[in-house]
């Protein structure tokens, strides 16, 4: 939790219950609608996403697409550090607008990364994070094509996000231009750093589109709290009885009603939770 | 308009502050027991999978049995059922036919997921004990060959009867850490939700999913 939330907030979410950790339902009352639209997006992504991800790995060194990684990421380094400011991170805050100023300038316009080198570690931070940390909770997940998984928090978060970013303050033809530049190059360049991700999701996933809403979740969750994760609450895991208990009848007539349903490694979870994808 | 706090709740606040500090060092210290084993098996599970010497069955082999022996696959294949792990109590068949289904999958995706890792070096960092000297969570960097940048993995061991096991591993991305059991349960949790409870019907996905698994890396190996 972040350092500015009370006392007694962090008190209430360290005593959580750790159940709670792991097996708190996303809300997807949408589910039904939701799905549909990850099928479109499954479409459109083998269609056009993933074979133009791949043919830019092609064509491209790793250097470069290092280089563009690092590019775009400083681009946001005013929204992180409104958003680093705005949660009471001034330490954070620092950090972001020391990383914009060394990489921006010695690290030319961001294409390099020597803050690193210089012990400034990157984070990344967005506005429904910042709404996070001030107490409003997710909202029912949606999962809209292109842009992949998110919830009204986080949705609501990016069109804030867009208001604290100087490359939308700009007018005319060229600033529009380059404004679908970046989003265009955005898409490609984090589509083909989750690849490898997505490709095991379909292989090894018994249902895709609930491990994608998983793992946005519990990233998400983790993104929140900057990473830092108290082991105290950590769930659980039970002994099991050596012997079944025969006393109590078959399992097979037991009714199981449908439970909350599972939040799972994304295309992209992980992007969203970067913040990189636009 | 904000309440005062009391006498007594400072007090309370007071003590538990106390309680915490004294409580800490417990919880923050390392277990160089768990570290070892994380170490020695870990590397040995990487090994195995970069060992071009031996055939791919025994290599399939080798890695099964080192799995087997480095996690606890029954608790976590009873841990990744949740609610619906109660069904498992009362049928010894369906306990014993899910603990083999849920093995033979998670031997699969470990051994296709590590792949791209297999031959990596494995470094121990840290650990903190949740539960001292039963729980304790492992801290490592595996590093991929090519020198590219370390992975930070951490491993939670439990310690049952006389050894560890591991029951969960998570994965720092972007700083964000995923445990991995944990985003299994909610998977499960999601299909088990949709078809009523039905643990004999996920075992026949996951039988599917199996079989391609293997087939991808036999071709892989081939």
């Amino acid at each position: 939790m972040r350092r500015a939330v009370s006392i007694l907030a962090l008190a209430a979410c360290l005593s959580a219950p750790s159940i709670a950790f792991a097996q708190e339902a996303v809300s997807d009352p949408w589910e039904g609608v939701n799905r549909g639209l990850f099928a479109v997006h499954e479409t459109i992504d083998q269609a056009v996403l993933e074979p133009v991800a791949r043919g830019y790995r092609a064509v491209t060194p790793r250097p470069v697409r290092s280089g563009v990684t690092n590019f775009l990421r400083n681009l946001r380094g005013p929204v992180i550090f409104a958003n680093d400011v705005l949660q009471g991170e001034f330490s954070r805050a620092g950090t972001t607008a020391a990383r914009f100023g060394v990489n921006t300038t010695v690290g030319i316009v961001g294409v390099f990364d020597p803050a690193t080198n210089f012990g400034l570690e990157r984070h990344d931070e967005d506005f429904g994070q910042t709404l996070a940390v001030w107490g409003v909770g997710s909202g029912p997940y949606l999962f809209v094509p292109i842009f992949g998984p998110s919830n009204v928090r986080d949705t609501t978060g990016r069109v804030v996000d867009m208001v604290f970013d100087p490359l939308n303050w700009a007018r005319g033809e060229e600033a529009e231009t380059a404004r679908i530049a970046r989003g265009v190059l955005t898409g490609v360049s984090v589509r083909e750093q989750v690849l490898e991700t997505v490709d095991g999701i379909r292989a090894n996933s018994v249902d895709p589109y609930a491990s994608i809403r998983t793992s946005y979740s519990l990233l998400r969750e983790s993104a929140i709290e900057n990473g830092r994760t108290d082991v105290q609450d950590l769930p659980e895991f039970d002994d099991i009885p050596e012997t079944p208990d025969s006393s109590s009848g078959g399992g097979s007539a037991v009714s199981y009603l449908p439970q909350q349903e599972g939040i799972g490694l994304t295309y992209f979870a992980l992007d969203y939770v970067t913040g990189e994808a636009s | 308009m904000t309440a005062r706090p009391t006498r007594a709740a400072f007090i309370a606040g007071l003590l538990g502050a106390s309680v915490f500090a004294i409580a800490s060092p417990a919880h923050a210290a390392r277990n160089a027991a768990a570290e070892q084993y994380v170490q020695e098996n870990a590397a040995a599970a990487l090994r195995t999978l970069g060992d071009r010497s031996i055939s791919s069955s025994q290599r399939r082999q080798t890695f099964d049995r080192l799995m087997a022996q480095f996690a606890d696959l029954p608790r976590i294949a009873n841990f990744v059922l949740g609610r619906y792990g109660a069904q498992l109590r009362t049928d010894a068949a369906l306990r014993s036919e899910w603990n083999e289904t849920f093995r033979e999958y998670s031997i699969a995706v470990y051994e296709d997921r590590l792949d791209s890792y297999s031959g990596a070096g494995i470094r121990v960092t840290d650990s903190v004990e949740r539960v001292a000297g039963r729980d304790v969570i492992v801290s490592s960097e595996i590093t991929p060959r090519g020198g590219n940048r370390p992975l930070p993995v951490q491993w939670r061991l439990l310690r049952s009867g006389n050894g560890w096991k591991v029951v969960d591993v998570s994965l720092i991305l972007e700083g964000n850490q995923i445990w991995l059991a944990q985003q299994q349960q909610n998977d499960f949790l999601a299909v088990l939700g949709r078809n009523n409870g039905d643990i004999r019907a996920l075992m026949t996905n996951l039988r599917q999913l199996t079989a391609s698994m293997r087939q991808r890396i036999m071709a892989r190996n081939s």
